[in-house]
């Protein structure tokens, strides 16, 4: 990368908000030219790719198994000659925070255009999909503020935890504020937070989305981005479509030792903050009930010398 | 996090040699009746239950892996560095899910960054500190509590058979 542009991790959310279209993908439907127009402040450099949709009564994602997709580069280059399954592109569809590699990066320019077609070939509607387009975008140096280490200091491995109490089921909790304590800085290199549960009734925390601001609330995200994507969790329960049938599988070889990453790192000097939004729309319906949510940033302190 | 684990050069005059500390109910008195009972009630915690290190060499501590039994986990480094958030008014944050934290789906323990030598160190014959509370509401037996510390001994050359 060249050494005069500074990176800054960010998260392009393709789902309803952004084209109204994937808000129900009909059996049998296929849908070309969904186009994401990128941000005008930065070019974006393609890194990742994840998807989700909404889960079903039973906490699963039953209409993935069936998605086909087909994306194209900033001159809508195609990256394949056809449709491709997704479940054949990438392991648990990206989720669980371990977002697909996309290698080589792929460089979009400021106020480019991100393509994609879809195609359902399952027996029912894909409700909510929503894609994800992680990487960085690219400023020239010093645009962005952002802060560094000093000339020496000492490390030791960190996690701060984050309650997010009693989260209404149809609530947006914007504005929250994180605060690095008093005694060192902070690096977030990863994230975990609360895995959708079964264990609680249908459906419960299962519609979670996330946002990240620095502290002059510029976003790292052009929207909320799903929590099954942003963050890691370990014990999941088995929503992962497999086969025809299909059963339903919990993700394998996730958890927090490959955690959902944040690159480049965010560093977050001593009593500073940061910003961060909290969506949750699984609405009333069966058990559903405010319940809390935990986020838990991983990364390390940095006592300077 | 970013980098491979376990890829990095020993010290000057040192060789290092893989080592895995497992403690659980039957090496931990703490966890282990009849000394005290195993079963924690809801609410409750118990403190500083010593994971003590063996004398023949340091201990750079690079991961960590816990079993999911309900329990909510902090470690304290030798120096009693907490690595995981405390002195939180609300109980659940001076503690660390294992889900959150440290407890893979079949992917291996939780890489640890931090520490100037590439790992948490831990003088030879120290202890590192456990912390364990119930946020359930129920009673959890500290016996099912398994902790895993992955990382490397760094023995002088020629100390080592």
């Amino acid at each position: 990368m060249t050494p005069t542009l500074q990176q800054r991790h960010f998260d392009y959310v393709l789902g309803p908000n952004q084209d109204s279209r994937l808000a129900s993908v009909a059996a049998g439907q296929t849908i070309t030219g969904i186009a994401l127009q990128l941000d005008a402040d930065a070019p974006f450099v393609l890194r990742s790719r994840a998807m989700r949709q909404s889960y079903s009564a039973a906490l699963t994602q039953n209409g993935l198994q069936f998605l086909r997709t087909r994306w194209a580069g900033p001159t809508v280059d195609y990256r394949s000659q056809d449709f491709l399954l997704a479940s054949l592109e990438m392991a648990n569809f990206g989720q669980v925070g371990n977002p697909k590699p996309i290698s080589p990066e792929v460089t979009y320019p400021a106020n480019g255009i991100l393509t994609v077609d879809i195609q359902n070939t399952g027996a029912s509607a894909i409700t909510n999909l929503t894609m994800v387009w992680r990487g960085v975008k690219l400023f020239p140096a010093g645009v962005v503020p952002a802060y560094e280490y000093p000339a020496r200091f000492a490390g030791l491995s960190f996690c701060y935890p984050i309650s997010i109490a009693a989260l209404g089921v149809s609530e947006i909790r914007n504005n929250q504020l994180f605060t690095v304590k008093q005694d060192a800085d902070f690096v977030i290199r990863g994230a975990q937070a609360t895995a959708p549960r079964q264990s609680e009734g249908p459906r419960s925390l299962g519609e979670l989305f996330f946002r990240l601001l620095d502290h002059n609330k510029k976003p790292y995200s052009n929207d909320y981005v799903p929590f099954d994507i942003f963050f890691g969790a370990g014990s999941w329960p088995a929503t992962i479509p497999m086969g025809v049938t299909p059963s339903f599988r919990s993700p394998f070889g996730t958890g927090p030792f490959q955690p959902g990453l944040v690159y480049p790192e965010i560093y977050i000097p001593a009593n500073h903050q940061f910003w961060y939004d909290v969506k949750r729309s699984d609405g009333a319906v069966g058990t559903n009930q405010n319940e809390d949510a935990y986020i838990n940033l991983i990364g390390q302190k940095v006592f300077p010398r | 996090m970013y980098r491979p684990q376990f890829a990095f050069a020993a010290g000057v005059d040192c060789e290092e040699q893989r080592c895995i500390y497992g403690f659980d109910g039957t090496n931990l008195p703490t966890l282990n009746p009849p000394a005290v009972s195993s079963l924690l009630a809801p609410g409750e915690w118990r403190s500083k239950i010593p994971l003590v290190m063996d004398q023949d060499a340091d201990f750079f501590l690079r991961a960590l892996w816990l079993s999911a039994v309900g329990l909510e986990v902090r470690i304290e480094d030798s120096f009693a560095n907490p690595i995981c958030d405390n002195e939180n008014a609300l109980q659940p944050l001076n503690y660390q899910f294992p889900a959150l934290w440290a407890n893979s789906a079949g992917a291996g323990p939780a890489v640890l960054d931090g520490g100037n030598q590439w790992g948490i160190f831990c003088p030879a014959g120290s202890a590192l500190l456990l912390y364990v509370y119930n946020p359930t509401s129920a009673n959890i037996d500290l016996q099912t509590l398994s902790v895993t510390l992955h990382g490397v001994k760094r023995y002088k050359y020629g100390c080592t058979t």
